[in-house]
Formats: structure tokens, sequence, C-alpha cells
């Protein structure tokens, strides 16, 4: 048994939770050093008990409601990212089935045979002399298939994927 | 015929899995069996005892909200030990460094003998003065050891250094604050 043992013990035995043994009882009421060691301890103990006092269901009651309000807030918190994930999830779809629009039919209507689409206005017929009536008329003996397409996109504007529609779907 | 056994309490470990499971009455249990422990190492760390109610609601509610991070490594009472002391270390620092009760505030002994109430009561001040001027790793071993009865292996897994090394701060600790008193 040294003075440095007996210090370790005395925790122990100020808090109640173990007895001195003969040997240390022995060595405490012989040694003025380790007294003087033990006096400190237990006056260190007095100093917290003020902290004895505290009204412990208080606390609890008081912590329980803040534990609830938090993870309430919580929930709120993961709804609104939930929701705001949705949303954008919502907005890329959309935006998603808009590019890929022109492969979802049958053909793209900008590469249809030119006669579906190509037309004349009449009224503007109508103001033409009978000389430039012919004049239209011999323009137009040509097929109209190998003369220029009007608005046919451009495919330069088109990314990898949508040129990848475009050709899917003019396999068919 | 056999005595009864007596009820098993379960244990920190078994009551925080609990609650992280979803029991919240097992959060009360924790408390009841941790608040009071925590308000004598609260006080004991300088704080005052009306001070003392809502740091250990506010270190207990700290503790809930992250219990996820308890590894069990060390005891769910060192952890909140060092949760408190946290609160603490930042209480001081907001009132730049101003202690946070004053000595005259505390409950002292209730001594008949007005010379030896006053001897205690000094004595009192003077060790409360020294473990503010202790070393933040000494006073908190020297605090967890005292009032928690926090075992050297447990400190030193709570405080991140080695058993010997939590053994020689208390020691020194001890001898310091034994200067400061006398």
């Amino acid at each position: 048994m040294n003075c440095g043992d007996l210090l370790d013990r005395m925790p122990v035995v100020a808090a109640g939770r173990g007895n001195w043994s003969a040997d240390e009882a022995a060595h405490l009421a012989g040694c003025a050093e380790c007294q003087e060691d033990w006096a400190l301890i237990q006056k260190a103990r007095t100093l917290g008990q003020a902290g004895e006092h505290i009204d412990t269901g208080k606390i609890e009651s008081q912590l329980m409601a803040r534990l609830a309000t938090a993870r309430r807030a919580d929930r709120i918190r993961r709804g609104g990212w939930l929701a705001g994930l949705a949303a954008a999830a919502a907005v890329t779809l959309m935006l998603w089935r808009g590019s890929a629009a022109p492969t979802a039919g049958p053909a793209p209507a900008a590469i249809a045979p030119v006669a579906e689409t190509f037309s004349i206005p009449v009224a503007e017929l109508e103001t033409l002399d009978g000389g430039q009536m012919e004049a239209v008329l011999e323009n137009l003996e040509g097929p109209l298939s190998a003369g220029e397409t009007p608005d046919v996109p451009s495919f330069g504007d088109l990314d990898n994927e949508q040129l990848q529609s475009v050709l899917g779907s003019m396999e068919g | 015929m056999n005595p009864r056994p007596e009820p098993v309490s379960p244990s920190d470990a078994a009551l925080v899995e609990a609650y992280r499971a979803g029991d919240q009455s097992a959060a009360t249990l924790l408390v009841a069996r941790h608040a009071t422990p925590l308000g004598r190492f609260l006080v004991s760390s300088g704080v005052g005892p009306d001070e003392a109610e809502d740091l250990v609601q506010e270190a207990l509610f700290r503790a809930f909200r992250r219990i996820d991070t308890w590894r069990a490594e060390a005891s769910f009472r060192s952890w909140l030990f060092t949760i408190a002391g946290n609160l603490v270390k930042d209480e001081y620092r907001k009132r730049r460094g101003r202690m946070m009760v004053s000595i005259e505030d505390r409950d002292l002994a209730d001594h008949n003998d007005p010379a030896a109430t006053l001897d205690a009561k000094d004595a009192e001040e003077r060790l409360a003065e020294g473990l503010t001027r202790l070393p933040r790793l000494q006073r908190e071993v020297f605090l967890l050891r005292v009032n928690g009865g926090v075992e050297y292996e447990e400190i030193a897994a709570t405080l991140g250094t080695t058993p010997g090394a939590a053994r020689v701060h208390f020691h020194h600790a001890v001898k310091r604050l034994k200067e400061l008193v006398r």
C-alpha cells in the first residue's frame, strides 16, 4: 500500500461505493499527506452537492417536449425535402419528355414528304395575272419533293440523344 | 421457497438501443438515472445551482439528438459529462472567462460553528477557484473521477487519452488543488 494507490481509491470510498480495507485504513490513519488528499476529495464532492437538488421531473417533462418538437421539425424538414425532390423529378421528367417528343411519333413531321405539307396561299394566286400564273405552273411541273423543303430542322441543332431518336424513327 | 429475484434494471446500452428503436420511455429512464450526477458534475465545474437545471436539460437534449454517435466505448454517463463539460466551456467563453457562479450562491454546509463555517466556506471558495485554474484535461479527469466515480479506463476512452495518462492527470490535479487550498 502506498499513497498513490490510496489516492486512486479515495473517489470510490467518498462516493460510498466501497469501504477502506484494514490496510488502507491503517495507512490513512498514519499518513498526513493522504489525510490531506482525503479531505480535498471529500470537499470536492461537497462542491457538487448543490447540483443534486435539481428538479429531475421538470427536466424530464421539458426535455421530452423539446425532443418531440425537434422530431416534428425533422419530419417537416424531411417532408419539405421530399416534396422538393418530387417537384424536381417532375420538372426533369417533363423536360425529358419534351426533348424526346420527336421520337415518340411515327415519323417527325419535319421530314415528312414535302407534298403533305407544302401549300401555296390561294389568296396570293388570285392576284396574279395570266402570265404570272403560267410561270407558277411551270415551276410546279417538277416533283415537289425534289425542290426545297420548308422548315426542315437542321440536325446540327440536335444533341446525340435526339439524333439517335430521329435515326430510330427513320428505321421504321 | 426461492426468494423472488431482484428485477434487473436495463443497462444504459440497452436503454439507448430501445430509444434508438423509438421507445421514448427509455429516455425517461436514462434521464432519471443520470440527471442528478450530471447536476453534481456541472455545479462542481463552476455552474450555479440555478443554471445547473437548464444546463442538465441542454446536455441531455444534445445527447438524445445525437444519440447515434454514442458508440458505447465509453459509458453513457461519461459521454454525458463530456457533453456537459463542452457546454460549460462554451458558457465560460461567452462570459469571457468569468466564473459562472459566485461562491456565495453555493449551498454551503450548514455549521453551527461560525468560525468553522467561515473556514469551510473559504476552503470551498479556494477549491472552486482552483478547479477553474486547472488545465482542462486535469479538471475533467478530476471531476469525472471524483463526481462520477469513473474508472481511469473509461475516462481515457471518453477524453481520448490513455488510462495511465488519466491517472497522472488526476494525481497532478490533486497536488495542484492542495497547493491552492492550503
